[in-house]
């Protein structure tokens, strides 16, 4: 018999002590304290990214007490992360607030009936920011979706400015947009459907795939793309195109569709709601009414998100970052009808651009 | 020697099939998919060609890098080979998002090493002009289903060369001097690819799967794949078609695997029965000076894709990183403002937490899946039931999300509703999708094991419990550190189902990475990375550097020379 290893002794105790110490940590960790206390908490649910929401959070605990739970989302998982979670959790909820994923999804949400109303107070005080006609999901801190597009490939007189130049021949196989399947494009071509109409929707849809339009992984991909010169221009979103100009890439941000009788380009904004039948509903709604604030808008429009302030003293106070022009035509979209929409926009997209 | 009872074994793979296949199920069922029209399907014939494509291009890339690495490395020097083994398990550390980011990055259209090359064989832009220059991009390779096996193969070879480094180590090398003596070169090459083509095409197999339903590398190489459609199926809420997407893939791999193992049992020799695991080692010959560099080669093409690409890349943002001009307030913003030490001061101050709690779960993951194959394969093996293990093996080809929103339907009531709020629903989702490859492995580390040294433990009086402790554990203790190191790698750089089912408040860092990533400039995006691989590579380097400065006992094996 081969002698025993001096180490396998310890070896062993190792393994066996290692999971009680962690089954004791996550015991510890998980009860509603360290302190023993019934510290308030509130569950968030972060599609915006942590490194922007963190400092709210932050700032919400030192306020009120309250301890926030947050869970975050990544963009590998797509729209396929915390609004999917949610869902999966409706007879059981354990969020309370969820904050991010656009107007979209949270139409999407409040269609399956996971959203609660916000207080009545709160909705009047909204003044003409978008949300839900029930209060279901209240919308602030706009983004947009621009062009950004390569300086070096093109001179500042020649710079594409419309959605109708990805499908302009001149630029085949040289522009991208985010895979339209997921997340925030998938809004946008909703969208598109709901303002072109379906007819004009699925043309554009046709030339861009006659045009070798690049599906790229996300808005952020399509920047990376284009900063690179791989692609000479695509659609993203303000925040990720605001990251490239900012890292000194050789890009440009584009609003398109600015001109009479044009569309407008598309606003993007952050969305929170509050769970139906959610564990804590008082901490929910302090935490609504904190988010829900000038005070917010004003720290999303200097910090990482780069946002406009769409409150009504934030539009009184013209918050936004210096390098966002003031008077930016919007598409008019009607969201939950845009949700409703979703499956013919999803239909079209598979039929013509990806030929199933 | 008692073989245990056959109720013990079939509980045991009762319970594996459980842990590994209830969330499917779940999602399957639990969310109201009752033989709905077959017209779920429609359109998936293309994706799972693609699918079916990348997966086989993964297993022959990981089958091409991995085999030479193990046989030249598993011959050379004990210094060459700790160094190889360290460089290639590090590459299972690199998240393959990354792996396929840092191909377009210096490969792609624009890439900072295609585009120059192609200038200097003579494809350069046409004109010199600036605009001319900034147009030029070379047809890329990396925008297809190929390339997705590149890329899954070179970040999974690690698999396939740990399987064969295994079964090399518990084959008689008498058997190739006696080969070579009778036959020559080709005589060896025939004893060779008998033994060691069974674990390499099973690992393959492992790689094959994995590769069928990965989401976020097709996406960013722009390949459409069946984990396209089922992502697209859970947007859309559709949980339930969402699992049945995937029904077709299971089959495959175990058809697969089935296909494999009956070629291989008509053209095995009744008399390699006793080639593995039966006959006392005798270690072969050593590698000469050309022999050790070929297996320095070996290593360095092995790492190549998904470790020296990545670095490179990773390299190179770090240096080009700019410091951020903009205005911009807030406790955050370091992170993108201040260069790549800052900016990894920042990101660990705010991911210490997440960064201690995932080593930990996934040290935990790890260690109960491999207590637990071992226990499963050794119980199976005893009781002959060998092929369960092959079915349990399509595990993994269940997509990750399935699994997550599949362990919420599971959990997320009444009393299990504790588990699901707690760290241990991150633990059960990590053995769902990795426990095969633990078994996978710790299967191959218990036929190294002669089972002469247990019947002679019996004979010394020591029940089950004992001989294992002192016959089999420590000869198959490479093989289950092995195993150990696969599934502790993997569980921490797990984001599909991790970033569904971790507990508010408790955020792990694979997906908080991602996260800080999503929007990062090149300083933020290099300290990301960094700060992943080193926190990840951290426990197993210090738990190597443990093994290689104990005192040792050196064992006299019966049969060497």
């Amino acid at each position: 018999m081969p002698p025993r290893p001096p180490a396998l002794a310890e070896t062993l105790a190792i393994l066996i002590l290692a999971p009680a110490l962690v089954a004791f940590e996550a015991g510890c960790s998980d009860s509603e304290d360290r302190a023993g206390a019934a510290r308030p908490t509130v569950v968030l649910y972060s599609v915006t990214d942590r490194e922007t929401s963190q400092e709210h959070i932050d700032r919400f605990e030192a306020e009120t007490g309250i301890r926030v739970d947050a869970k975050f989302d990544t963009e590998a998982a797509k729209a396929v992360g915390l609004v999917q979670a949610i869902r999966q959790e409706k007879a059981n909820p354990r969020c309370d607030v969820l904050w991010g994923g656009g107007a979209f999804f949270h139409a999407m949400l409040a269609q399956d009936g996971c959203l609660a109303p916000a207080p009545e107070d709160l909705i009047r005080a909204h003044g003409d920011a978008p949300r839900d006609a029930r209060g279901r999901w209240l919308g602030f801190a706009a983004a947009y979706r621009v062009l950004i597009v390569n300086t070096d490939v093109f001179g500042a007189e020649e710079r594409p400015n419309s959605y109708r130049d990805l499908a302009d021949p001149r630029y085949k196989g040289k522009v991208g947009i985010a895979n339209p399947l997921f997340g925030g494009m998938a809004a946008h071509v909703t969208a598109l459907f709901q303002v072109l109409g379906p007819d004009a929707a699925r043309r554009w849809l046709s030339d861009l795939k006659a045009n070798d339009c690049a599906l790229c992984g996300g808005m952020a991909d399509v920047t990376k793309r284009v900063a690179s010169g791989e692609l000479w221009f695509g659609i993203t979103s303000s925040i990720d195109a605001h990251v490239a100009v900012d890292d000194g890439k050789p890009v440009a941000i584009v609003v398109p569709d600015q001109g009479p009788g044009e569309i407008g380009c598309m606003e993007g904004f952050s969305s929170v709601a509050m769970i139906a039948n959610a564990p804590h509903p008082k901490e929910a709604e302090r935490l609504l009414r904190f988010l829900m604030s000038s005070k917010t808008e004003e720290i999303l429009a200097a910090g990482p998100a780069q946002t406009v302030g769409l409150l009504p003293e934030s539009v009184a106070r013209d918050v936004r970052p210096s390098w966002i022009p003031k008077g930016i035509r919007a598409m008019d979209v009607d969201w939950e009808e845009a949700a409703e929409g979703y499956p013919e926009a999803t239909k079209a997209i598979k039929e013509i651009l990806l030929e199933r | 020697m008692r073989t245990p009872p056959k109720a013990l074994a079939a509980a045991a793979v009762l319970l594996s099939f459980a842990v590994v296949f209830s969330p499917f199920l779940a999602a399957l069922i639990g969310t109201g998919w009752h033989g709905r029209p077959a017209g779920s399907f429609l359109g998936m014939a293309g994706p799972l060609g693609v699918s079916v494509g990348s997966g086989l291009a993964a297993a022959a890339v990981a089958l091409l890098l991995g085999v030479p690495f193990a046989l030249l490395v598993e011959r050379s020097r004990a210094g060459l080979r700790r160094a190889s083994w360290t460089l290639g398990l590090l590459v299972l550390m690199m998240p393959p998002y990354i792996v396929s980011e840092a191909a377009v990055v210096l490969l792609g259209p624009a890439g900072k090493v295609s585009r120059p090359v192609a200038a200097l064989l003579g494809f350069g832009p046409a004109s010199t002009g600036p605009i001319e220059a900034a147009r030029f991009t070379v047809p890329g390779f990396v925008y297809t289903w190929p390339a997705v096996g590149v890329v899954m193969g070179g970040y999974l070879f690690p698999v396939v060369a740990l399987a064969v480094a295994g079964a090399s180590r518990r084959t008689d090398h008498r058997v190739f001097e006696a080969a070579r003596l009778a036959r020559g070169r080709r005589g060896v090459w025939r004893i060779g690819a008998r033994v060691l083509v069974p674990p390499a095409l099973g690992a393959a197999l492992l790689v094959f799967a994995l590769t069928l339903t990965e989401f976020a590398v097709p996406q960013l190489l722009r390949v459409r794949t069946v984990g396209e459609e089922v992502y697209e199926r859970i947007q859309e809420g559709d949980l339930a078609t969402a699992a049945a997407l995937s029904l077709p893939l299971l089959p495959i791999v175990v058809a697969t695997g089935v296909l494999g193992a009956f070629i291989l049992l008509r053209s095995r020799l009744a008399s390699l029965a006793g080639l593995e695991g039966e006959i006392p080692r005798f270690t072969g010959r050593r590698l000469g000076r050309a022999g050790h560099v070929a297996a320095g080669l070996a290593t360095l093409i092995a790492i190549t894709p998904a470790l020296i690409l990545p670095c490179a890349s990773l390299g190179w943002l770090a240096a080009a990183a700019s410091t951020s001009g903009s205005p911009m307030v807030g406790r955050h913003k370091l992170i993108r403002t201040s260069g790549v030490l800052s900016s990894f001061r920042e990101v660990w101050g705010l991911a210490h937490d997440d960064a201690v709690r995932t080593v930990l779960l996934a040290a935990v993951a790890a260690t109960l899946a491999t207590a637990c194959a071992t226990a499963l394969a050794r119980l199976t093996s005893r009781a002959g039931w060998d092929p369960a293990l092959g079915v349990l093996g399509a595990g993994v080809a269940v997509p990750a999300p399935v699994v997550g929103l599949g362990l919420i339907t599971l959990w997320n009531r009444g009393a299990g509703a504790a588990v699901y709020q707690s760290t241990a629903i991150v633990i059960l989702a990590w053995l769902a999708r990795f426990f095969p490859i633990a078994v996978f492995l710790a299967r191959g580390a218990l036929a190294r094991v002669p089972r002469e040294l247990e019947d002679a433990a019996a004979l010394a009086g020591r029940g089950p419990v004992g001989r294992f402790f002192a016959a089999v554990l420590p000869n198959a203790a490479p093989g289950l550190a092995a195993a150990w190191l696969a599934v502790y790698v993997l569980s921490a750089t797990e984001i599909g189902a991790t970033v569904l089912i971790s507990p508010p408040g408790k955020p792990l860092l694979a997906p908080s990475v991602m996260n800080f990533m999503r929007r990062g400039q090149d300083a933020e995006i290099a300290a990301c990375q960094i700060l992943l691989l080193g926190v990840i590579a951290l426990p197993p380097a210090l738990l190597s550097l443990g093994m290689l400065l104990r005192p040792r006992t050196v064992p006299v094996a019966k049969g060497a020379p």
